[in-house]
């Protein structure tokens, strides 16, 4: 038996070729530093994409998904695609009457735990661990590489709410928020699909001068 | 450049920056902000093209795109408008539509055999002998059209561009200027574009001897950039109107998809041209490109030139090009009282002689028809035509015509407004409004500068009214005060046949009267037939004046006699800007970087990039998959299968769901055990196949087609809802890789890397486990898709290319291969395995497919239940056959689809085939005739060449048919 669980981003291999700095972060090797920290944290504020598929996420769903979370001592979303913030950079959304996402900060074990084994599925609720590709663009000037990319008017979305559309024409899932006053894009996407998004969105980023960095920027922990 | 005029702030060039450029190969100098045919006049070039089918010189005619004359090609890039062209240090381009060059053009000679070649000359001729027919399609072809398209020139991939505003104004001249401004100030969020280089419209060139249109220009420039919430975007065409207020935007690089609330169409007007004889010669230009030269690019259009006037603003064009040092010969004005406006009295005093009621009759050509020697004015008639007989030569170097105006308004017509004809202005001015659309200017027939800006800011908070952004009451539409700016009919017969109506397409006047005589008396007959408006320019000089000459002819009223359909794009717009940047996506595996690197041959399977078969050295491609194949048979082998759907139905009536969805039994399917199951649309065709492996007494974990999984999906979401059961479903499809680790070996290699017993008897084959490999959380199927023994490892994406490497790793002892989706097809198809979407297809039910074992016995209901219980009772056409060829044959073997023959009729088509097999000979699968599926029989397959192949109707499957070797009671 091998000792290693070794996880991957499914770009994975591009992060590789530029030969980062690599930490290990939920079991996965994720790329810290492409540049000085000075070039980084200002592409961060200018225009900058980020993987950070390393996050672990859940799906919940059943009748008693909500009432479950609310067992778990976790602020339940009211509305449909509404987004609640939670300790530690978690993300709880919900998707449906009875559907939620949720995604761990970077290193929080929350959707690990909850998590439940087969042996103690709760009635009515089912969970799936997810692996969707979480791509963040940052900064200013990254309405622009939406505007490339995407058909929505995201100055027009409702605040903290997730946004399912496409871009580079991959569906994904979009949250928008702000990080140190300049806007940010998360999105999450289907793995598969995930090496043509990034190498679309890097294409555009680069065509604005913008540039790829590693989670070190926002996680100075990693570095 | 001894053509150029002091420099003047606001020009659009920077004399002080000379830019060199070549045009048919000769080298010349312009200036920074130059456009091609500026420079080149500038230079004293007047020769810019060649016409479209009598291959005519032409020069500067409009000098805003809205004519085709300069077309040029260079740098891989062809059809480029040499009046919207800004010259680059280093450009170099020649004429479009040549033979020899611009200034000789062999084509010219076209010119001589005109009168053989009227409108639609193509539609009569050349029909017989129609074996000739070809021929003449390629010569006339081959000396047609405009540029050639470069097929080896590349060019970056033009950036696909989404935006959105409350309130889009198109045309930042006066009105849309103040119409952007007054929006903005109401607090709607503007942008405003226009195709020119900078904003300011008719203030930067013809409003000049106003010395407050600058004043203005420049205060409302101020004021609109103070403001956050207005967007000023220059160079940028509004090319269509599309519903909801989608508009494309067209700039250099890119095209914009712009979403608006509402839109404002400052869009101005077309100066439009008079029709006489050589009315298209190099030195016949429109007032406005005169004036466009002056105050534009500080070019001096001419030495002397002749006038011929409809309105006020030929008075205008006059004093301009008096001021610029152009000797003004005459004033021909159509009008037969003239005009008595105070610019008309400057000109008059400043020594200009007026013909009033006279017209330019002929434009006389000097050498090689490549420039002007002089006009013939002649007065005109009660009718107003022209009395050749008392002419009067003039000489000069130009006729600036300036006639009359037609509103730009394609993009109001795309919107829906409608229009009415007005007889003081002689125009189209919108009458029916349109929700949320507005226009302002020169559209709505305003000609005065302060009407203008009033109109715009009219327009202005109108849209904000309309948004629900303003209380204030928009004031009314002003109407315009003075002489009409448009002549009603500037067209004059000529028996030369050489006054042109359509400069893009080569139409003189006759053409349209001989059109008229066959019977297009419609307008939008008349437009097919002589193909007027059908050019580069989309009749922007012809259309209005087409219009015109039909409506006399017919002798009804303009109204009556309408207009042609004004459809997107308004100007040429770039293929590449269409297309924008690819955006395709492909799958990926997660195991993608581990078949590159063992030498997978990938190929496209729907959206996924899967490998064929791995390559070997000197080995060619249908040997590797036989060895692949064979390697499963005799040791071990691991595919991905990661592009299979996987699917989790939860809930207490998950099993009652399933037997609702597929044809078979689940409601007494033990846990950790998987089952067939096999899914038909409700007439009973199949759609998806799979395997259904229950976790839990509520849990169930479903696989699917690759390609068929998201519909499939979709699918269930609709019948849980209908059916009202209470089921949870998730698409694990994205989440989970698959692995299949298959063949004699396979348990030998997992046996390590796992917690879960794979003795036989504790996880015997259709059996269902969950535990660790390789340290990794995975479902574990016992299947037989490729008929050995064989692991389905089903675990996080994440972890896929770990536990792929620690598989090949552990079976490396045992001489583990990969095998590709090749091999696994041959190995399937010597098992008998069908495939959904390759043995079956949109009329395929189970009966035919023989796949009636699948249906679970005296079931109430399910998806496609009562459409299989008639079509049980009916015939089968067909049925679903193995077929086996000669061993060693060296005849050629069909492919999938031939078809096969019987007594010369078609009774079925091959499927599947494999020619190369670990069983010694070629096999198959076909459906056929019932009457011919008997093993045994022997028939034919037809191939592309017509020759037919024999082949056995045999007994499926081809391989282990008793099932030993996937259940594998050993282990």
């Amino acid at each position: 038996m091998l000792e290693h669980t070794i996880r991957h981003s499914p770009i994975h291999a591009w992060l590789a070729s530029r030969s980062p700095r690599w930490s290990v972060c939920c079991g996965m090797p994720v790329a810290v530093q492409f540049d000085s920290e000075d070039a980084e944290q200002r592409a961060l504020e200018s225009l900058a994409l980020c993987d950070q598929s390393a996050t672990l996420k859940l799906s919940i769903k059943g009748p008693r998904a909500a009432d479950w979370l609310a067992e778990h001592e976790l602020p339940v979303p009211t509305d449909i695609y509404a987004a609640q913030r939670l300790d530690h950079g978690s993300l709880l959304v919900r998707l449906g009457a009875d559907e939620f996402f949720l995604q761990g900060g970077l290193g929080d074990e929350l959707p690990n735990q909850l998590l439940p084994t087969p042996d103690a599925a709760a009635e009515d609720v089912y969970c799936l661990e997810r692996q969707d590709a979480t791509l963040l663009l940052s900064g200013r000037r990254s309405p622009q590489v939406l505007a490339q990319t995407c058909g929505l008017n995201f100055a027009e979305q409702p605040k903290s709410h997730l946004v399912f559309t496409r871009i580079a024409g991959v569906s994904v899932g979009v949250f928008p928020d702000t990080h140190a006053g300049y806007p940010t894009f998360q999105l999450w996407a289907d793995p598969s699909y995930a090496l043509d998004l990034w190498e679309s969105l890097v294409q555009i980023l680069e065509s604005l001068e913008g540039t790829v960095v590693g989670l070190g920027c926002l996680h100075p922990e990693l570095q | 450049m001894s053509e150029r005029l002091p420099p003047l702030p606001t020009h659009w060039i920077d004399q002080n920056q000379p830019v060199a450029f070549r045009f048919e190969g000769r080298l010349y100098h312009g200036c920074a902000g130059d456009v091609l045919s500026s420079a080149l006049w500038a230079n004293r070039v007047r020769v810019l093209g060649r016409s479209f089918k009598y291959h005519r010189p032409r020069g500067i005619y409009s000098l805003a795109g809205h004519d085709v004359n300069v077309m040029v090609a260079g740098q891989g890039r062809t059809n480029l408008r040499g009046d919207l062209l800004p010259i680059q240090s280093g450009m170099d381009v020649r004429a479009v539509n040549t033979l020899g060059g611009v200034r000789r053009d062999w084509l010219k000679l076209i010119e001589m055999f005109g009168r053989f070649l009227p409108v639609g000359f193509y539609y009569k001729a050349f029909h017989t002998p129609r074996r000739l027919f070809p021929f003449y399609e390629r010569r006339i072809r081959g000396i047609s059209g405009l540029g050639r398209i470069d097929p080896d020139a590349r060019e970056p991939a033009s950036p696909k561009d989404y935006a959105f505003c409350d309130l889009l104004v198109v045309g930042c001249g006066p009105a849309g200027l103040s119409a952007a401004l007054a929006a903005a100030e109401q607090g709607l969020r503007v942008l405003a574009v226009d195709e020119q280089p900078r904003p300011g419209g008719s203030l930067c060139w013809q409003s000049t001897s106003d010395p407050q249109a600058e004043t203005i220009r420049q205060n409302l420039l101020q004021q609109l950039s103070q403001r956050d919430n207005v967007e000023l975007r220059c160079g940028t065409q509004a090319a269509g109107w599309y519903a909801d207020h989608w508009i494309a935007l067209v700039d250099a690089v890119r095209m914009t998809k712009l979403r608006a609330k509402a839109t404002l169409l400052a869009t101005g007007c077309f100066e439009q041209p008079a029709v006489f004889q050589n009315n298209d010669l190099p030195g016949v230009l429109l007032g406005s490109a005169a004036q466009r030269l002056i105050h534009l690019y500080a070019t001096r259009p001419c030495k002397r030139a002749v006038i011929l006037a409809g309105n006020s603003d030929a008075y205008r064009v006059a004093g301009d090009l008096h001021a610029a040092g152009v000797q003004v010969a005459a004033v021909a004005d159509l009008r037969p009282d003239g005009e008595s406006t105070a610019v008309a009295r400057q000109v008059a005093e400043a020594g200009i002689s007026i013909f009033k009621g006279h017209t330019v009759y002929d434009a006389i050509p000097g050498r090689r028809k490549q420039c002007l020697e002089g006009a013939v004015l002649c007065p005109l008639d009660d009718g107003g035509q022209p009395r050749a007989d008392q002419g009067r030569r003039v000489d000069c170097d130009a006729v600036v015509v300036s006639v009359g105006w037609t509103a730009n308004s394609g993009l109001l017509y795309q919107a829906g407004v409608r229009f009415r004809y007005d007889e003081q202005v002689h125009q189209l001015l919108p009458d029916t409004p349109v929700p949320g659309v507005f226009a302002a200017g020169r559209v709505n027939g305003l000609y005065n500068l302060q009407d203008q800006i009033a109109d715009g800011q009219r327009g202005g908070l109108q849209a904000a009214e309309y948004l629900g952004c303003s209380n204030t009451a928009p004031p009314p539409t002003a109407e315009h005060r003075g002489p009409s700016p448009t002549h009603p009919y500037p067209i004059f017969e000529h028996p030369g046949k050489r006054n042109f109506v359509d400069l893009d397409e080569d139409l003189h006047l006759v053409d349209f009267v001989n059109a008229h005589k066959e019977g297009y008396d419609n307008i939008e007959l008349l437009k097919r037939f002589t193909t007027v408006g059908m050019g580069p320019s989309q009749g922007k000089l012809a259309n209005n004046n087409s219009v015109r000459i039909l409506s006399r002819l017919n002798q009804r009223t303009i109204a009556e006699t309408g207009t042609t359909t004004s459809r997107p794009f308004q100007q040429p717009v770039p293929l590449s800007h269409l297309a924008g940047r690819r955006f395709h996506p492909l799958r990926r595996s997660p195991l993608h970087q581990q078949h590159v690197e063992l030498g997978g041959q990938l190929i496209h399977a729907g959206n996924w990039l899967r490998p064929e078969y791995y390559s070997r050295p000197d080995t060619p491609r249908s040997a590797c998959i036989l060895e692949e194949a064979s390697h499963v048979r005799q040791a071990v082998g691991l595919i991905d299968l990661s592009t299979l759907g996987k699917l989790e139905i939860n809930g207490p009536d998950s099993a009652r769901f399933l037997e609702a969805i597929y044809t078979g039994r689940f409601q007494k399917q033990s846990v950790g055990r998987t089952r067939y199951g096999l899914a038909c649309d409700e007439s009973g065709v199949i759609i998806e196949d799979g395997v259904i492996a229950r976790l839990a007494p509520d849990r169930f974990y479903v696989t699917a087609t690759s390609s068929g999984a998201a519909a499939f999906y979709r699918e269930l979401q609709r019948w849980a809802l209908v059916l009202n059961m209470n089921v949870s479903l998730l698409n694990a499809t994205p989440h989970l890789a698959a692995l299949n680790l298959a063949g004699p070996q396979a348990r030998s290699v997992l046996r390590d890397l796992t917690d879960i017993d794979l003795h036989h008897d504790r996880f015997p084959y259709l059996g269902v486990r969950q535990g660790l490999v390789a340290g990794i959380p995975a479902t574990l199927m016992r299947v037989g898709f490729v008929g050995e023994l064989g692991y389905e490892i089903h675990l996080p994406t994440t972890a896929a290319a770990h536990v792929w490497d620690a598989l090949m790793q552990a079976g490396n002892p045992h001489g583990i291969r990969a095998f590709g989706v090749e091999a696994q097809r041959l190995l399937r198809l010597e098992k008998g395995h069908l495939i959904v979407g390759q043995d079956t297809d949109a009329l395929t039910h189970p009966f035919e497919a023989d796949l009636e074992w699948a249906l679970g016995k005296n079931k109430s209901f399910f998806v496609g239940s009562r459409s299989l219980d008639v079509l049980k009772r009916q015939t089968s056409t067909r049925r679903l056959v193995g077929l086996a060829f000669e061993p060693q044959s060296r005849q050629r073997l069909p492919e999938e689809c031939h078809l096969i023959i019987h007594n010369e009729q078609i009774v079925g088509r091959v499927t599947s085939i494999a020619p190369d097999t670990t069983l010694g000979f070629p096999i198959a699968m076909a459906f056929i005739q019932p009457d011919l599926s008997q093993p045994g029989t022997c028939i034919h397959i037809r191939l592309d060449d017509g020759s037919l192949v024999p082949a056995v109707v045999s007994q499926m499957p081809f391989y282990d048919a008793d099932n030993q070797r996937q259940q594998d009671l050993d282990g």
